[in-house]
């Protein structure tokens, strides 16, 4: 007898709860971070078109959860919508259909530096308002002169509402008639020294930066800290069941282990550690390769989240008794594995990690493209877990 | 002493080096010889990349290093017409559709370091233009770069393409980005594929045989 969404809203919430709380559940959560790839699979419009007109981006991730139920619902295609890109002029972002091929992806170039190195003394006496006042008129060019900016500031807000009502009557939708609670919600955050290379240095910039004034960038990650958890809370205030926090890492795991250690982890740890102390669970997305960075993962409290790109497993299953994980599919097995062989790894690694507690089932990456990962295995491998293993 | 440029080149020795050069250079060094040194210096850093004493953030600031010492050479090297040699010619790019470019610029960095002449086409390049400059600079090395799986099926449309040109049997043709697999490789055609730079130099420098 198939279940009601209630009944599926509940059962699917309390699977997440344990898992975050390192318990082993009924059974091991499984759910798929699939960004443009859900356009793909859906197959009728553009991922140009998406970007624009929000009926059609829910309907295209209406068919994902319907056709692949799964533990969670990844949340929408990106992050930012174009409208409000278009509002205030954004620099930084390529949108498909804008600037990209409409059948591509979008993409964050970081082709430009929007501080200077001699700024790090003012970006520290007070990085709130050194965004504010410089790091953000300068990433939109309609944010840079008044009257215009005024004028911008308001359309851009209007489209972010438009937006993010829209995906919120998607989340109760897709709690209503689906039972999937939301994992993400459309805001990522990041660590410190990764808002610093994302939105100010650029990674050629942050790399030299670390070489030529390590102490600077040390002291800017630092106090970027109470920014971020102040973000966090303004975001998230009205936390749904699912007070994630998604955190996708792409800078810390390409320094050396000293560098990680001294410049990069002591703000990352406060971070995690005031978040998870404010009720939140860091969700984080690991991209890149993790094992030389175990040991300092062990460190953090119980409740956060990681989903690896590339990691020991065994390693972080046997040094990190204090994090969920996740990751162990690969886009590779998805996409050129045969349905027999996703559903038997698959079936492997739930019995592997699925008695720790901390264990999700999910691919090790965003799904962006179609070569992430082959449909009629992502939905084999969803109907096996649904109506096989959970039987 | 020309000797030491390798040295500090290595050493991460931003301010020393340059001071370095610059003092060679007024002494009537060749500069050609500076240039040899530079070389050395950027093996030395690929080599530490290698044994895992650097990472990606001081091979950067070795091209960086790099890039302001050639800058200091160019007018030298133009002055005395001075040809430097090569020991292969790789075109390499980023494929259609993806932007980004560390990984291929910290490639070609320590390509020409290991004395490769390089074209690079930059970034969202077509597989058209990649066969236009097949056909003119005829490379020992096609090098196809890119950060995102979208780049799998550019790769595979431009090894397609250079294929119909009939230029594919010249060719040794690697892909590289952080997402590539032997599946994807095979997928796409190529002759190798890589994670690391240093690593599909490597591979490249055992084609040549050099």
């Amino acid at each position: 007898m198939s279940k009601n969404p209630e009944e599926l809203f509940k059962e699917r919430c309390q699977r997440l709860i344990d898992v975050r709380n390192l318990k082993e559940p009924d059974y091991t959560p499984f759910y798929l971070v699939t960004e443009e790839w859900s356009v793909y699979y859906h197959g009728k419009y553009k991922v140009g078109e998406i970007h624009y007109d929000y009926t059609k981006c829910g309907e295209v991730a209406e068919h994902l959860v319907r056709t692949i139920p799964q533990d969670a619902w990844g949340g929408p295609q990106w992050i930012w919508p174009g409208p409000m890109l278009d509002a205030l002029g954004s620099k930084s972002y390529k949108i498909p259909g804008r600037d990209l091929d409409p059948n591509l992806q979008e993409q964050f170039p970081q082709d430009k530096e929007y501080m200077t190195p001699e700024e790090y003394p003012e970006f520290i006496e007070d990085p709130f308002a050194f965004m504010i006042e410089k790091g953000i008129p300068r990433r939109h060019f309609e944010l840079e002169k008044s009257p215009r900016k005024e004028i911008a500031l308001a359309k851009g807000a209007l489209e972010f509402n438009k937006w993010w009502s829209y995906v919120g009557s998607l989340v109760v939708k897709f709690i209503q008639e689906y039972g999937i609670p939301p994992i993400v919600q459309g805001l990522a955050a990041s660590s410190p020294l990764g808002v610093i290379e994302d939105h100010f240095r650029t990674f050629p910039g942050i790399c030299l930066d670390i070489k030529r004034r390590p102490e600077e960038v040390k002291a800017a990650c630092d106090a970027l800290v109470p920014v971020l958890v102040k973000m966090a809370e303004i975001v998230y205030e009205a936390p749904t069941p699912f007070p994630y926090i998604f955190i996708p890492l792409h800078i810390g795991q390409f320094l050396s282990p000293k560098d990680f250690e001294e410049i990069y982890w002591p703000s990352f740890k406060k971070l995690a550690e005031t978040l998870i102390k404010d009720g939140y669970t860091p969700h984080y997305y690991a991209e890149a390769k993790w094992t030389p960075y175990i040991e300092f993962l062990a460190e953090l409290p119980k409740g956060t989240v990681w989903i690896f790109e590339e990691v020991d497993f065994e390693k972080v299953d046997k040094l990190c008794d204090n994090l969920c994980f996740g990751g162990t599919l690969t886009t590779d097995l998805l996409r050129y594995g045969t349905k027999e062989k996703v559903i038997s790894e698959a079936k492997a690694q739930m019995e592997k990690f699925g008695p720790r507690g901390g264990f999700i089932l999910t691919v090790n990456k965003d799904m962006m493209d179609p070569n992430d990962g082959k449909p009629e295995n992502v939905v084999a491998l969803a109907k096996f877990i649904n109506e096989e293993y959970r039987r | 002493m020309v000797e030491n440029i390798s040295k500090l080149i290595s050493n991460l020795k931003e301010n020393e080096v340059l001071e370095e050069v610059r003092k060679e250079i007024e002494s009537g060094t060749d500069p050609l010889k500076i240039v040899n040194s530079l070389k050395e210096g950027m093996l030395g850093i690929g080599e530490l990349w290698k044994e895992g004493e650097y990472f990606v953030p001081e091979v950067i600031m070795g091209a960086e290093i790099s890039r302001q010492i050639m800058e200091i050479l160019k007018p030298e090297l133009e002055r005395s017409r001075t040809k430097i040699s090569t020991k292969g010619c790789v075109v390499i790019g980023t494929v259609r559709g993806d932007i980004h470019n560390i990984g291929k610029n910290i490639t070609i960095a320590l390509l020409q370091a290991a004395g490769f002449e390089v074209f690079n086409l930059g970034e969202d390049v077509p597989s058209e233009a990649f066969v236009e400059k097949v056909k003119e600079v005829k490379p020992n090395i096609v090098g196809l770069s890119g950060l995102l799986t979208l780049a799998v099926e550019s790769m595979k449309e431009t090894i397609e393409k250079l294929q119909e040109a009939g230029l594919r049997e010249q060719l040794k043709i690697i892909i590289g980005g952080p997402f590539l697999t032997e599946k994807t490789r095979e997928y796409v055609g190529a002759d190798a594929f890589t994670h690391s730079a240093t690593e599909g130099i490597e591979k490249i420098k055992s084609w040549i045989g050099v």
